[in-house]
């Protein structure tokens, strides 16, 4: 038997809770029993690995980044004044990155794992539609877009001998010509994107989808309550265990 | 004859649009385009830059052909089209890492399925090999495009054309103002071969790749390649061909493997284009510049000035290489390769978008390299180009090289 989805309002309403818990949470602990759940989430999605490089590419720099600066140049956290305590701007920087890691997982959970039909309801029941659904749905394909193309280009200048070897710095070096390539070709490509979307009226087709995926999404209302109780108690723990 | 109405009495045919480069083809289809959608109809227009026709708005194959289908029905008789072309096992993929030959596939299906009154594909079926070209054109004679007027160009050599003259119209005879005052030139003769300091032989073993979370690409390839030849790589979309081509220029990492140059031992993924460069079949990734003249700053001054002549884009220098044409973006590119003092070349689709005329040009100049001593190796589907560049034919099937006696 095929396992039921949540109606996509009861799923956006609970993710928006379970979201707000994120922020409201400070105990480590909750921080482990929230990421248990992720990962098991993902594990079953089959998605564990996009959050495991997302968590390498994204939270793992920042985090770095909000360390050193708040442990070891701030020495502190926002509450308190400045060159007072290591230990506070090393905890704040950790827990500030535990949160994003967890915001990143929460909505690759209830979203980033939808197939493209049941996303663009999702997104439809949310009022999202025509020329913005298109845009919001293209945007969710950006990353990995930018990250396949910046690939492109380094392998097209590996071919013209423009890359003569792959040290460290020789790859900073080729950043901006990187950049500047990406973004020219981006932009032009992205014109004749648009016009052919108008064209082929796809912005038209992308909506027909989503509305199939009402009909025939084994969407349960029931499922929708189970995750928004869940969220609930969620928030609840994170709320007073955070005290 | 009116344009609208050729269009209108010719509603399910496939018509082949005549013409050499510069003769006013593509802008006649985009004077198409606009002219029949102002009479209200949808036309759709797919050029040799074939990814820039991928929607972007969808992660995978199999979703972005779910798309372009109407209703689930469509979406499955498609879906079981592509499985016929060979889609089948790629549909999780996502359609930028196809191969540009699948690319074409999926871009053709896709858009045939939106119903159009009129699909145009510029030099867009060049890419396939033979086998799918076939396939391609039985379908838009088929009674799936009933509804749909496809109106192709295609540049290769008479002998790679698979059309019935009653099918073939002559550009000519609707866009004579379209004609350019003087046709750029474009001429071996303005070719200047920078012999490489060092030449050899080219020597892979065990050579195996796959793509994260795929079947193995490449299995266990191994061969020794002579410099002062030409070498041919064939095989069906998607066999590989590009990807050897990859990772013989240190563009792609091998999964195992060992390369030497000239009986040295040699890193191509820590050296790329130390001994072998690569022209590659999409042109735009390969542009790096925001003008002509600096597109070509690399190369010694002397011949940089020569490259840009022999492309043709000599009165071009301060142009923006995104605004040249696709056929001189595709010549700018390769005349950028071709000028290098490099020991092998590797010409990925060197001829498309290219004419007879421009495509034999581009054989005297492969020739002209392999006799200075450098080693070439070609991809290309193009029998006819193939038979007068007269290669060492090799050919994947199967993750696996062979020649071909």
């Amino acid at each position: 038997m095929a396992l039921k989805s949540p109606s996509p309002v009861l799923r956006g309403i609970a993710t928006l809770i379970a979201l707000y818990g994120a922020f409201a949470s400070r105990s480590f602990w909750l921080f482990a029993v929230a990421f248990g759940v992720v990962f098991t989430t993902l594990l079953i999605q089959g998605k564990l690995s996009s959050f495991a490089r997302f968590c390498f590419a994204v939270v793992l720099p920042v985090g770095i980044g909000l360390v050193f600066i708040w442990g070891f140049v701030r020495q502190g956290t926002p509450d308190i004044s400045a060159k007072l305590s290591i230990q506070a701007g090393v905890l704040y920087a950790t827990i500030t990155t535990l949160r994003l890691a967890l915001l990143g997982g929460i909505f690759q959970c209830a979203f980033l794992s939808l197939s493209v039909p049941k996303l663009v309801h999702q997104l439809q029941s949310f009022g999202v539609r025509g020329r913005m659904l298109a845009i919001v749905v293209s945007t969710l394909n950006l990353w990995p877009d930018f990250r396949r193309h910046v690939e492109q280009i380094i392998a097209a200048r590996c071919a013209r001998g423009l890359m003569p070897d792959r040290r460290l710095l020789t790859r900073l070096r080729q950043a901006p010509l990187v950049i500047r390539t990406l973004f020219i070709s981006g932009l032009g490509h992205g014109l004749d994107r648009a016009d052919a979307w108008e064209a082929g009226g796809l912005i038209a087709k992308l909506g027909q989808l989503g509305e199939q995926a009402s009909i025939t999404g084994n969407y349960s209302r029931m499922v929708g309550v189970a995750w928004i109780f869940a969220a609930v108690a969620w928030v609840t723990a994170a709320t007073f265990c955070s005290r | 004859m009116d344009r609208t109405s050729y269009i209108v009495q010719n509603r399910g045919k496939p018509i082949l649009l005549q013409g050499n480069n510069f003769s006013g083809r593509t802008s006649l289809l985009r004077r198409w385009c606009v002219d029949f959608d102002h009479a209200r109809g949808r036309t759709i227009y797919v050029g040799p830059d074939v990814h820039q026709s991928i929607s972007s708005l969808v992660p995978t194959v199999g979703d972005e052909l779910l798309l372009h289908a109407d209703g689930s029905r469509q979406g499955g008789a498609l879906l079981d089209s592509a499985k016929i072309f060979g889609l089948g096992q790629c549909l999780d993929q996502n359609p930028f890492t196809l191969s540009g030959g699948e690319q074409v596939l999926l871009v053709t299906l896709a858009k045939l399925a939106l119903g159009a009154d009129v699909l145009m594909l510029d030099g867009t079926l060049e890419q396939l090999d033979q086998e799918n070209s076939d396939r391609v054109i039985e379908l838009l004679r088929s009674d799936r495009a009933a509804q749909t007027t496809t109106i192709l160009t295609n540049n290769g050599y008479p002998e790679d054309r698979r059309w019935h003259p009653s099918e073939c119209l002559a550009a000519s005879e609707f866009s004579r103002e379209n004609k350019f005052a003087d046709v750029p030139h474009f001429r071996s003769s303005d070719f200047r071969c920078i012999p490489a300091v060092e030449t050899g032989s080219l020597e892979v073993d065990g050579l195996s790749f796959s793509y994260t979370g795929r079947s193995s690409v490449l299995r266990n390839v191994q061969f020794r390649l002579e410099p002062g030849h030409i070498y041919s790589l064939e095989g069906r979309n998607g066999a590989g061909k590009s990807t050897l081509a990859r990772l013989l220029t240190g563009a792609s990492r091998a999964s195992s493997g060992r390369f030497s140059f000239n009986g040295q031992k040699w890193n191509p993924w820590t050296h790329p284009g130390r001994h072998v460069v690569m022209h590659m079949q999409n042109p735009d990734i390969q542009l790096f510049a925001d003008s002509v003249k600096k597109e070509l700053s690399d190369l010694p001054e002397s011949i940089g000035g020569a490259a840009a002549t022999f492309a043709g884009v000599d009165h071009l220098l301060a142009e923006h290489p995104f605004d040249l044409s696709f056929v001189f973006r595709k010549r700018l590119t390769f005349s950028a390769v071709a000028h290098l003092a490099k020991p092998w070349f590797i010409f990925d689709e060197p001829t498309l978008g290219q004419d007879p005329a421009a495509s034999d040009q581009i054989v005297a100049v492969l020739k002209k390299i392999s006799k200075a001593g450098a080693g070439v190796i070609v991809i290309s589907h193009s029998k006819g180009f193939l038979s007068r560049l007269e290669p060492r034919r090799l050919r994947i099937a199967n993750g696996c090289l062979s020649s071909v006696a």
